[in-house]
């Protein structure tokens, strides 16, 4: 409590504080919902009814508005885990490893997503749902990372030992993701290569273009709702006992209020 | 309607791609739901159990709490 004291004038470590960045992060959370309720059904309503048919695929070609943004997200979030990993073992930092922990179930399932649509996107276009060529194999890696992660943590009692442990796990990984992203160029791969490139024009329409724009956006306003909602839970979790909590449950009105949880 | 549905022939691919998008948002935003429900719950029954004279009645719940 001192150390929040001493800190809490000083910039953006104030933030660092679970008193103020629990209803920080609560008043945000209806602010990125909305913008990812809006950026996809706008970027839906392109990738649908504007963008015109691919004269090679077809229609089967609208995949590319999820696969794109799930896959690229799946591996951002990687990034921004394993950076906040690298805080939390750097500083000893609870709500790094906190937003580590956080952000691991919602990579997991881009990851997923990405695989599930990229098979069936490669069905009729390749005529297989799966190959093992590198970017499909490196992508499957990144699933199985962040299994990993969430199966380390919970596997060991401790949080903070649990946290220390998952951290070296992610940081480990991370290396994974460039692999990723080269491994089209890399590789020979059946995967084709980058349609956007930033030193070339892009190779698609320019309405293809938006609405996969959109609706990255909307993957990474989904992504910032759901983990400042899931790392409130996981605060409350590993800090019942805390001062802030009572103040928490006072200002929300919950049942933890009336049964002992506001502040006496 | 139904000729949009069709999506040229690749409807059966397309909306197998969107379905699983949809259903796993909808998992991931139903237990992030109930995961908030119980970690309260939990709060309460910690701050319960470290009520004076709590202790007897939920000592599990208080080991739990002074770890």
């Amino acid at each position: 409590m001192t150390t929040t004291a001493i800190r809490t004038g000083s910039g953006w470590y104030r933030y660092a504080s679970p008193a103020t960045f629990y209803p920080l992060a609560g008043k945000m959370i209806p602010w990125f919902a909305a913008a990812a309720v809006v950026l996809a059904a706008a970027g839906l309503y392109i990738g649908f009814f504007v963008a015109p048919t691919d004269w090679q695929q077809g229609e089967s070609y609208r995949i590319i508005f999820i696969h794109v943004p799930t896959a690229w997200m799946a591996m951002f979030t990687y990034v921004v885990m394993a950076f906040w990993c690298a805080v939390s073992l750097a500083f000893n930092a609870r709500l790094s490893a906190m937003m580590a922990q956080a952000l691991a179930p919602t990579g997991a399932m881009f990851a997923f997503v990405s695989l599930w649509t990229g098979a069936f996107w490669g069905r009729p276009t390749w005529g297989t749902y799966w190959v093992w060529d590198a970017r499909l194999t490196s992508t499957l890696v990144l699933l199985f990372l962040y299994l990993g992660f969430i199966a380390l943590r919970a596997s060991i009692d401790d949080p903070r030992r649990a946290d220390r442990a998952a951290a070296l796990l992610a940081l480990v990984g991370v290396v994974n993701v460039p692999i990723i992203y080269f491994s089209v160029r890399w590789w020979n791969t059946l995967h084709q290569g980058s349609s956007i490139s930033m030193t070339a024009a892009p190779k698609m329409a320019q309405t293809m273009l938006v609405g996969m724009l959109l609706m990255s956006l909307a993957a990474w306003a989904y992504t910032i709702a759901v983990t400042l909602h899931r790392v409130r839970s996981i605060m409350l979790e590993r800090e019942a006992l805390a001062g802030w909590v009572g103040e928490a449950a006072a200002a929300e009105g919950t049942a933890a209020a009336a049964a002992g949880g506001a502040p006496r | 309607m139904s000729e949009w549905l069709a999506m040229g022939g690749y409807g059966f691919y397309v909306w197998s791609a969107y379905g699983v998008l949809a259903i796993a948002l909808a998992v991931e935003l139903a237990s992030l739901r109930r995961r908030r429900h119980t970690s309260w719950q939990r709060v309460a029954e910690l701050r319960a159990a470290r009520e004076p004279g709590a202790q007897a009645a939920a000592p599990a719940a208080f080991e739990e709490a002074v770890k």
